[in-house]
């Protein structure tokens, strides 16, 4: 047996299930891969784990890491040795320059490419630290909104059939182009880039009090529509109000159970009220904008004198050129997402209007889950300005935040954490002090590819009719691509938010149902 | 599949939350044509489906931008003109090279799987194993 690394004073062995071996279910291994022959595999090499609490575990600082790895996760959601690289990931992102406090994993980590999806990093500013496009992903800005009805379930449930046909035909999904707004022009597009999701409330599409509740007043400040090309905003003209494909999805749910009253108040949230989640980014756009800037700052990284372990970290100084850059389109692409979750909402309440009558859904909050931000934070008693990376992982700003709306200031930041398809969503709050530069989970996360996930189940239709047994009404683009989805893809969302809660990094106020799905 | 596999081809890797796409063939071009019907694979069943336009697009950089460059082009295609391609043909020129694709409205074919976002260059390869043998590799994030 090889092997692969510690937990506290046990050895984890490559073999077979033995002694102090975390026993889980088998994934495909990397090893059977090609291309593993030309990355390091050198097993010595690989980080060690100590475990400092039950659901907090340290990566040792080693070789070029300039800060430890932090893994907030219990046994159970340990990533799996055999197949899931990302700890790996999380010390080479330790390596970057100006990285400050850890490199953090969440309870949902796993394996991504350069950063591990579940990964947040902080760089300070004024110690040349970088911004790294691979440090948020493709999907801009991609991030969940939660909006609440005026009604419960019992009012629902006799056109909760009508009203998913409703919203699946005016929600657009799937693969290529087609959105709410169709083909937009240049000149609306830089409105769209510029303004987000206020540009779209000013044509009419939501209402004011909508941007109350979105993370940033539904528009980041400082994008340059300048540093987004044209092929970006070609992917994106005709995308404008769509929700994609893969994990992204809008449900209808239900309020299951109230967790904390006075905070649950506080969002308007009461147990069996009807909301719905909606979950989508940036679309072709923004992910053109990421692959422009890595492809821009590898070719800047020699003058920096900056060399990364894993091509997909190249990254820039946040004070140069090609920082600047970069921030300025991604802004512009975290715009265009809210802008798109903005009138999905609009769409969403249409159909809301046609079935039940109503159409006074109100927003509970919108917040991304892959974004690069610029942020005051506490460390080592002195403040620090910091680019903060969060690639698969949700700000979660504690209760006293001065970057949080006054009402919701007392409780602190809502957080949204998604479960997998068919099983429960949880609202959080953001709990203090703060903890990984104020961040949390942003899902179930994945444990098995979409491949592994089709050979496991029985097939679209199946998943389908079992979902609706269990009183789950699906519209799906593409039944044969809907066990990709399943919820034995993905990690347990209940044990997910418990280590959040354990942690420190969140607390639980809802837990949601679905009730409904609508998927590309 | 080292010492069995035909002298071109492609197939898909698990990856947890990403697709690996693999291809070979006994040149850089034909292992680079490849590698983008690998990408079509995962997103629409195309075998037999016509083609409506054709494009042309000179490419430059190393192998494995090469590979990258090319990827991203079919990619492009998918949001910018819901389109796939449904033929492929790359030719090399001294600084590239050149691909031909021949593209169908994603309307007349069967889409499959999540559309693709963008090439990682984590574990990104593409290089002469030895003389006649070419192999590719890239992560596509979906």
């Amino acid at each position: 047996m090889t092997p692969v690394g510690f937990i506290g004073t046990r050895m984890l062995t490559a073999g077979p299930l033995g002694p102090g071996v975390l026993d889980r279910q088998p994934s495909r291994s990397v090893h059977d891969l090609w291309i593993e022959d030309k990355v390091n595999l050198d097993t010595a090499s690989r980080p060690q784990l100590v475990e400092e609490s039950p659901v907090r575990w340290r990566l040792e600082r080693r070789d070029a890491m300039r800060v430890p790895g932090l893994v907030f996760a219990s046994e159970r959601l340990l990533p799996d040795v055999h197949g899931d690289r990302s700890l790996e990931q999380v010390a080479n992102v330790a390596t970057l320059p100006g990285i400050v406090g850890a490199s953090y994993a969440m309870p949902d980590v796993h394996w991504g490419y350069g950063f591990p999806i579940g990964g947040v990093a902080a760089t300070e500013v004024a110690a040349d630290g970088v911004v790294s496009p691979g440090g948020v992903g493709f999907d801009i800005s991609c991030g969940v909104r939660l909006l609440a009805a005026p009604f419960e379930q019992r009012e629902l449930e006799p056109r909760l059939a009508a009203l998913m046909d409703g919203l699946a035909a005016v929600i657009p999904r799937g693969m290529g182009g087609g959105g709410v707004w169709g083909d937009v022009d240049a000149g609306e597009l830089e409105l769209i880039l510029t303004g987000g999701a206020v540009y779209a409330v000013s044509q009419g599409r939501g209402e004011p009090e909508d941007l109350q509740r979105c993370e940033d007043g539904g528009q980041l400040a400082g994008a340059d529509p300048g540093q987004v090309s044209e092929r970006a905003c070609r992917r994106g003209s005709r995308q404008v109000g769509s929700l994609g494909s893969g994990n992204h999805f809008l449900e209808v749910q239900i309020v299951d159970r109230v967790l904390d009253e006075a905070t649950a108040a506080v969002f308007g949230l009461h147990a069996g009220q009807v909301c719905v989640m909606i979950h989508c980014g940036s679309r072709g756009l923004g992910h053109q904008v990421c692959s422009d800037h890595v492809r821009t700052m590898r070719e800047a990284m020699p003058r920096y004198g900056i060399s990364v372990p894993d091509p997909q970290l190249a990254c820039a100084p946040v004070e140069s050129p090609e920082g600047s850059g970069y921030l300025g389109a991604l802004a512009a692409a975290a715009n265009y997402a809210r802008a798109n979750r903005q009138l999905l909402t609009e769409a969403t309440r249409d159909a809301f209007a046609r079935v039940t009558g109503r159409r006074d859904l109100r927003l509970v909050y919108d917040v991304s889950h892959n974004l690069a931000k610029i942020e005051s934070h506490t460390l080592d008693s002195r403040r620090v300005r910091v680019c903060v990376h969060r690639k698969g992982a949700t700000r979660a700003f504690p209760a006293g935040s001065a970057d949080l709306p006054e009402d919701l200031r007392a409780v602190g930041q809502p957080v949204l954490l998604p479960g997998s398809m068919g099983t429960a969503s949880y609202v959080m709050v953001g709990a203090s002090p703060g903890e990984a530069f104020a961040s949390t989970a942003h899902g179930a996360g994945r444990t098995m590819s979409r491949h592994e996930a089709k050979r496991r189940g029985h097939g679209g239709g199946v998943l389908r009719d079992e979902l609706a047994a269990l009183g789950i009404e699906v519209r799906a683009g593409s039944l044969r691509d809907l066990p990709e989805e399943a919820p034995y893809a993905y990690k347990d969302v209940e044990e997910v938010v418990s280590v959040c809660e354990l942690a420190g990094l969140s607390r639980a106020v809802a837990r949601m149902r679905p009730v409904g799905v609508v998927k590309g | 599949m080292t010492t069995t596999a035909p002298e071109r081809g492609h197939a898909i890797r698990a990856h947890t939350a990403d697709e690996i796409l693999e291809a070979w063939g006994p040149t850089r071009e034909a292992c680079l044509e490849e590698a983008v019907l690998a990408l079509v694979d995962t997103v629409a069943a195309v075998r037999g489906v016509g083609w409506s336009w054709h494009r042309e697009v000179e490419l430059a950089g190393t192998d494995e931008e090469l590979l990258v460059a090319l990827l991203e082009e079919v990619i492009y295609h998918l949001d910018a003109s819901s389109a796939v391609p449904v033929r492929v043909r790359v030719r090399p020129r001294a600084s590239g090279v050149v691909a031909h694709l021949w593209l169908t409205d994603l309307q007349r074919v069967t889409p499959r799987g999540p559309a693709p976002k963008g090439v990682s260059y984590s574990q990104l390869a593409l290089r002469e194993e030895s003389p006649g043998r070419w192999r590719c590799a890239a992560t596509i994030d979906v």
